[in-house]
């Protein structure tokens, strides 16, 4: 892309009424009486989130002390249509003179007297070299103005204006203003860096590559005292070319990361067509993220009838974001993206089931609270009967032998695996032969919800292995189900048990369960 | 005690004497194994369940008897109860790494397993789930799967051995029980007398009601 150079003869002259910065040339986005090309709005295929060029104004030739400034600045309005309030202001000012000498920057609505608007600007990038400087510096979520106003008389349109610490030979100004930027500088400013150089002939101006979020913008300036053509970056889309009898600048931006899902690098570079005399160049390049998703909360209420589990339950959102919830609470899950997430209740006791659709699907609005209710019937699984059992699961050279009696007051359990000594490999073998003894818990001993013959409980042991002794040691165990299915028990009878890491579970293939009081076909 | 009367006492001949035919009771032991002679008798991992049911438990890590029987992994498991409408018992006797008579006898696993019922109407017991794994008698392998009942095998010299020994008794009413001896040599001396007994993996259950 090449770009002929803007003489000071094509200068259009702003009305002082409109801004008070006589003698300067402006550049911006109303065509009516500006020849120059007009830069895209907004970025291809942007949606109404994402980042997209609002408003934009420049000007050069600012020198000495102007109005509205009683003292030394650079100073532009948005002329004639502002901003939206919430967008990101980027001001970069180029001066001929020496570095660091702006004190600040502040923003006003052009009324008489001006009505200091309060915004920060933050400078974030500035190069010097050869007596040209420029400083970019960044506004978020900007306030206090009159949002998007179309006003040809100017008085409430935002200005934004450089105060220096001494009058400039010349100086000049670019702003725009973005939509859809982080709302806080700590969330907004990305990677950004500069560099200078002096050459002749055609000569490459390089401020470095830098990393791009996903999202986010890449914002590029240069700037020259050679006032001669360049081409423009490619793969960037220029906001405005300004040139005077001083220097010449350009402004850019790329937006192809805004519209991206991943993220990546930028490295824009112009080349000056600097003839035979040497001349020097700046350039900065600077990345802005996108506002966080819209985001809202989510309160998940349960309400358990029947006994209740002292435990209570595990929330989990997305099957990411988990809190626990008491059998009969609340929890509050903040700042999740709006739109539609999976809530599940997990955690439940065996005999509690959920009324309503588990996990559910509910849409969190923005800026607000969704609710997502469960409901946890629990019945009761006391059971004032006692168990006692014996005998044998699995065949062959891979068995287990067992015994065990059990009550709510206590009991006891033996578990024997006995394994091929070659190694059979299953499941129930990858520990090898080890002898159980577990004492069965009080208070753990209870039925087994929907099987009337089937008891749980669960306790503590020791473990000896044969052919592991390392493992030796003391483990938890559950029986989660001993059933008395009726006799005989081999085929008929059946037990699950699982203790730490190993589980066996199968019907008999040699003995009985026999769960007292349980009616029989027998004398009764 | 004649040394006949030892020797049943121990290995089940005579575990129940007269079993009740009307009051409920319940029966069961386990020896894991067990050598008797006429110097000395021995039982290891053995377990008796209490009259009033439960559960009973031992276990040996190792036993070696000195060129007459060495094993690993020993353990006897006694369960039973009593109820108003059934009565039932069920012992398991294991060993592995089986050695009888420095390598006559050597088998990887031996597990007996006597189950028995009684419900006042019928009266039953059964053996199921004994097992011999990797069984080697006098240099004769057999496959993994419980000899016939009784099975009984000379051993020159020695005497015999009987697989999967089962001794019954009771009416099949009230009453019944069982006890099985997965490995019971019978030791004999030249003149063909009983000389003693060696026994891996020993059962019984019993049931009255």
């Amino acid at each position: 892309m090449r770009q002929q150079p803007t003489f000071p003869a094509r200068r259009v002259l702003v009305a002082v009424a409109l801004l008070a910065v006589a003698c300067t040339e402006s550049v911006g986005p109303p065509p009516a009486h500006d020849a120059r090309r007009t830069p895209k709005l907004t970025t291809t295929a942007a949606a109404a989130s994402d980042i997209a060029l609002d408003q934009w104004n420049g000007s050069l030739n600012e020198s000495g002390i102007q109005p509205p400034c009683s003292s030394p600045c650079i100073v532009k309005g948005f002329n004639f249509t502002n901003p939206h309030t919430g967008d990101a202001i980027i001001a970069t000012f180029y001066w001929v003179g020496p570095p660091g000498i702006i004190t600040s920057v502040t923003d006003f609505v052009v009324s008489a007297p001006n009505t200091p608007l309060g915004n920060t600007y933050t400078l974030v990038e500035a190069s010097s070299a050869n007596g040209i400087s420029m400083a970019t510096y960044v506004a978020t979520n900007v306030q206090n103005f009159p949002s998007a106003l179309n006003d040809p008389s100017g008085a409430m349109i935002l200005a934004v204006k450089a105060n220096l610490a001494v009058p400039v030979v010349d100086g000049g100004i670019l702003i725009s203003a973005w939509t859809g930027v982080a709302p806080t500088a700590a969330q907004a400013f990305g990677a950004h860096r500069s560099a200078s150089g002096t050459g002749s002939g055609a000569t490459v101006a390089d401020p470095g590559a830098i990393p791009v979020n996903a999202g986010a913008l890449a914002y590029a300036t240069t700037m020259s005292n050679g006032l001669v053509s360049f081409s423009t970056p490619a793969g960037f889309t220029e906001i405005a070319t300004q040139s005077d009898m001083f220097m010449k600048t350009d402004g850019e931006y790329d937006a192809e990361f805004v519209v991206s899902g991943t993220a990546g690098t930028v490295e824009p570079q112009w080349t000056w067509d600097f003839g035979l005399l040497p001349s020097t160049w700046l350039a900065s390049v600077l990345a802005l993220n996108p506002a966080p998703p819209p985001s809202g909360d989510l309160t998940v209420t349960t309400t358990t009838t029947g006994p209740t589990p002292a435990q209570g339950y595990t929330v989990t959102v997305d099957q990411t974001s988990s809190q626990s919830i008491d059998a009969n609470g609340s929890v509050t899950f903040f700042g999740l993206t709006a739109g539609d997430h999976s809530v599940a209740l997990s955690g439940l006791p065996v005999n509690c089931t959920v009324s309503e659709a588990n996990p559910q699907t509910v849409t969190v609005p923005s800026g607000g609270t969704a609710t997502v209710s469960f409901t946890v019937n629990c019945v009761s699984t006391t059971a004032n009967d006692k168990i006692t059992g014996g005998g044998k699961l699995g065949d062959g050279r891979d068995f287990a032998t067992f015994g065990f009696q059990a009550s709510s007051s206590g009991g006891k359990i033996e578990w024997v695996q006995h394994c091929d000594k070659h190694a059979s490999g299953s499941a129930t073998c990858q520990n090898g032969n080890f002898t159980f003894h577990g004492t069965v818990a009080p208070g753990s001993y209870s039925a087994v919800p929907d099987s009337p013959n089937c008891r749980t409980w669960s306790g503590t042991g020791s473990a000896k292995f044969r052919d592991m002794r390392y493992k030796n040691g003391t483990y938890s165990f559950t029986v989660n189900a001993a059933c008395d299915n009726g006799e005989p028990g081999r085929g008929n009878d059946y037990v699950d048990i699982t203790i730490d890491d190993y589980n066996d579970a199968g019907f008999l293939t040699g003995g009985n369960i026999q769960l007292h009081g349980r009616p029989r076909d027998g004398r009764e | 005690m004649n040394k006949t009367i030892l020797l049943a006492v121990l290995f089940g001949s005579l575990a129940h004497g007269p079993l009740a035919a009307q009051a409920g009771s319940v029966s069961g032991s386990g020896s894991a194994a067990a050598v008797a002679t006429a110097a000395s008798t021995q039982q290891f991992a053995s377990a008796a369940l209490p009259s009033a049911g439960g559960m009973t438990d031992s276990e040996l890590a190792s036993i070696a008897v000195l060129s007459t029987v060495s094993a690993d992994g020993l353990a006897s498991i006694t369960t039973g109860q009593l109820d108003e409408a059934l009565v039932s018992a069920t012992t398991t006797a294991q060993a592995a790494n089986v050695n009888v008579l420095n390598g006559l006898i050597t088998a990887d696993a031996v597990l007996a397993m006597a189950t028995s019922y009684a419900n006042g109407v019928t009266a039953t017991s059964e053996s199921d789930g004994s097992t011999l794994v990797g069984l080697v008698v006098n240099g004769v392998s057999y496959a993994d799967v419980p000899p016939d009942p009784n099975t009984q095998i000379d051993l020159p010299g020695v005497g015999y051995v009987v697989l999967n020994e089962q001794l019954s008794d009771g009416d099949g009413v009230h009453n019944t029980s069982l006890t099985v001896n997965m490995i019971h040599v019978y030791l004999t001396d030249p003149t063909g007398a009983p000389a003693g007994d060696i026994v891996i993996g020993t059962a019984r259950s019993g049931a009255s009601l």
